[in-house]
């Protein structure tokens, strides 16, 4: 599994790519969200989407993930994601968002249960292998002893968990993620970003995901994105998008990049001034 | 399956309800003849008319009610992701009530001899006009409120809630009106449809209501999966491949049958879609095939019991039941708001 997969990430350059958006744009309101923004994502590879907040970083994973319409085109396997009817589509991109509306006390297995939802026509029933699926799903993210827990009283990083244990009953080959870590301790976060990565090498799973981090996206993602106002302002390796001038251009901060065990690491060196003005404001 | 227990008790509740259910009725009949009839033959041809003709329709139509209020309820709320969702909230209820109350108006006998319309069969033309004009306005109302959602932005499922209400007081104060211009006796059938009840069930109502509820709630247990991946939100189900507005579209139209075919026969009877369903989320789960059988033998117990409450309570006259229904509903609502909040 583990050569195969390696197999499949030979070359990124080359037009091994799974996924591809091309010259994408996104328009709401004459207000441009997105700007002939281009992409690939070869086969088990980790792509990370960087920017500051509002750079279209959202709008992105969801033309991604054919949730939003865009002018331009998002193509899958050399196949427009539009031609996709919307189960096809499902069975083929699994999408973990951040769920924070859940009103009934939904169990964690039941979350997870869902994801057999694309396989599953109006009649067929459940069997015993979906069953042996859904267990073995929470198992592979070690949520085992939590199956019965209300979804809604588990941690932000066991409903991440919980929600990557759906994708993968899913058994989609394209795992979409916004935000992954946000809100979650540096333990947790290291573990969702390792359970990621394993994912990619051993099952070949591509996975296109935002970050905030970037030490994070540099030691776990093979390729990075940096958006800036909606366009596309690099797009590469870490070490090549990972530079003290790009960062601090995109993000307004001066900073320091040198290079870890063979990867980048980014200090922020902010100028401590004062930003909050008390002109005539008085206690 | 570990809840076997809470099954088992389910259905002992409403298969007991359902029989107890026979023994009682305005008509004098003792219960060893009524037992006669039930395991064997009726003894005279009055227990005979008695039981087949107005007892035993009178419990299915009964258990029907129950059942289709208790589904359309859970099924509204776990569509929209609302607990405080039934088929009243909605304006369903409303509008299948000014659907009725137009049908009634414009097939009282008056007004039939006013325009001078031939009495085909009457009885016959207004048993199927009923329903279908019920069923009509509750659409209407559906549709209505689909488009005051359609043209509000934000948050969908508070504005199909407002949405609900406004319609359902719109067509309400409208039926209202027809009820105020109408003549006495037209006014009068208006009313029972008002309060709900189940005094004037007749025994083929039980033919028309038993396939609506069958097909319809086969239909929603066929679509459960699909309602499931809705309890975390929208683009969620959306991204497991779940056509969210048609699913909408799809439960919405089935709610509005079975709410039309209850509210055309038997009238408004409230709170039963809202307490069935929070009692069984509680108690066996919120997934949605869980819920809806659930709520088909709870719903339909509970409907039977209250209607020997109806029956019993007060000798020689019967309560309307949405009388009944709202009393225990509204009653059961404190005590869970107190409950919870403690």
């Amino acid at each position: 599994m583990l050569a195969s997969s390696r197999h499949l990430k030979v070359d990124p350059l080359s037009n091994n790519s799974v996924l591809q958006a091309n010259h994408v744009s996104v328009l709401i309101q004459d207000k441009t969200i997105l700007d002939r923004v281009s992409l690939s994502a070869c086969a088990g590879e980790v792509v990370g989407i960087l920017g500051p907040n509002g750079a279209g970083k959202t709008t992105l994973l969801k033309v991604l993930s054919g949730q939003r319409q865009c002018k331009g085109e998002v193509t899958w396997q050399g196949r427009a994601i539009t031609d996709f009817s919307i189960q096809s589509l499902a069975q083929q991109i699994a999408v973990v968002n951040q769920v924070n509306d859940v009103v009934f006390s939904v169990t964690l297995e039941q979350v997870v249960r869902m994801g057999l939802l694309p396989h599953k026509s109006l009649l067929s029933r459940q069997t015993q292998q979906d069953n042996l699926r859904i267990a073995q799903a929470i198992q592979a993210v070690g949520l085992a002893d939590r199956k019965k827990q209300d979804f809604s009283s588990l941690s932000g990083g066991e409903q991440q968990r919980a929600l990557i244990a759906r994708a993968l009953v899913q058994g989609s080959p394209l795992l979409i993620l916004d935000e992954p870590v946000n809100h979650l301790d540096v333990y947790y976060q290291h573990q969702i970003l390792q359970l990621l990565h394993d994912l990619a090498s051993q099952l070949g799973i591509t996975v296109v995901m935002s970050l905030h981090d970037m030490n994070l996206a540099s030691q776990y993602c093979d390729k990075l994105a940096l958006l800036n106002d909606g366009k596309l302002a690099t797009v590469g390796e870490p070490s090549d998008v990972l530079t003290a001038q790009r960062l601090s251009e995109v993000f307004g901060i001066p900073c320091q990049v040198e290079l870890k065990q063979g990867k980048p690491s980014v200090t922020l060196v902010p100028k401590r001034q004062a930003v909050l003005d008390l002109t005539g404001w008085s206690r | 399956m570990k809840d076997t227990w809470k099954w088992g008790a389910l259905t002992t509740i409403a298969l007991v309800a359902t029989i107890l259910s026979l023994f009682f009725g305005a008509a004098e009949m003792p219960s060893s003849r009524v037992f006669q009839c039930v395991i064997n033959q009726c003894q005279t041809p009055t227990d005979e008319l008695i039981f087949w003709q107005i007892r035993f329709p009178r419990v299915i139509v009964g258990f029907l009610v129950g059942v289709g209020l208790a589904v359309a309820g859970a099924t509204l709320q776990n569509v929209t992701r609302n607990s405080l969702t039934d088929p009243y909230l909605f304006g369903v209820v409303a509008g299948a009530g000014l659907g009725a109350s137009i049908a009634t108006l414009l097939f009282s006998e008056a007004v039939t001899r006013q325009l001078n319309i031939p009495l085909l069969d009457s009885d016959a033309v207004f048993s199927i006009a009923l329903p279908a004009a019920a069923f009509l306005g509750a659409l209407f109302a559906v549709g209505l409120v689909q488009v005051l959602v359609a043209s509000a932005l934000g948050r969908r499922t508070e504005h199909l809630l407002l949405a609900g209400v406004a319609v359902s007081f719109m067509l309400g104060s409208v039926s209202h009106f027809l009820l105020f211009l109408a003549e006495p006796f037209a006014a009068n059938k208006v009313v029972f449809w008002l309060m709900g009840s189940l005094a004037r069930v007749e025994a083929w109502y039980a033919w028309v209501m038993l396939p609506i509820v069958s097909i319809s709630v086969g239909l929603l247990l066929l679509y459960g999966r699909h309602m499931d991946a809705l309890l975390l939100g929208d683009e969620s189900a959306k991204s497991l491949g779940v056509n969210v507005r048609l699913l909408r579209m799809i439960s919405l139209a089935i709610c509005a049958a079975l709410t039309a075919s209850i509210v055309s026969y038997c009238g408004g009877i409230g709170f039963v879609g809202l307490m069935i369903p929070h009692i069984i989320r509680n108690w066996l789960g919120v997934t949605s095939r869980t819920l809806i059988l659930g709520c088909i033998l709870l719903g339909g117990a509970f409907m039977v019991l209250v209607d020997i409450i109806a029956r019993v309570a007060l000798t020689g006259q019967e309560i309307p039941i949405g009388i009944i229904t709202s009393a225990i509903g509204s009653v059961f609502f404190f005590l869970a708001i107190r409950q919870r909040s403690a």
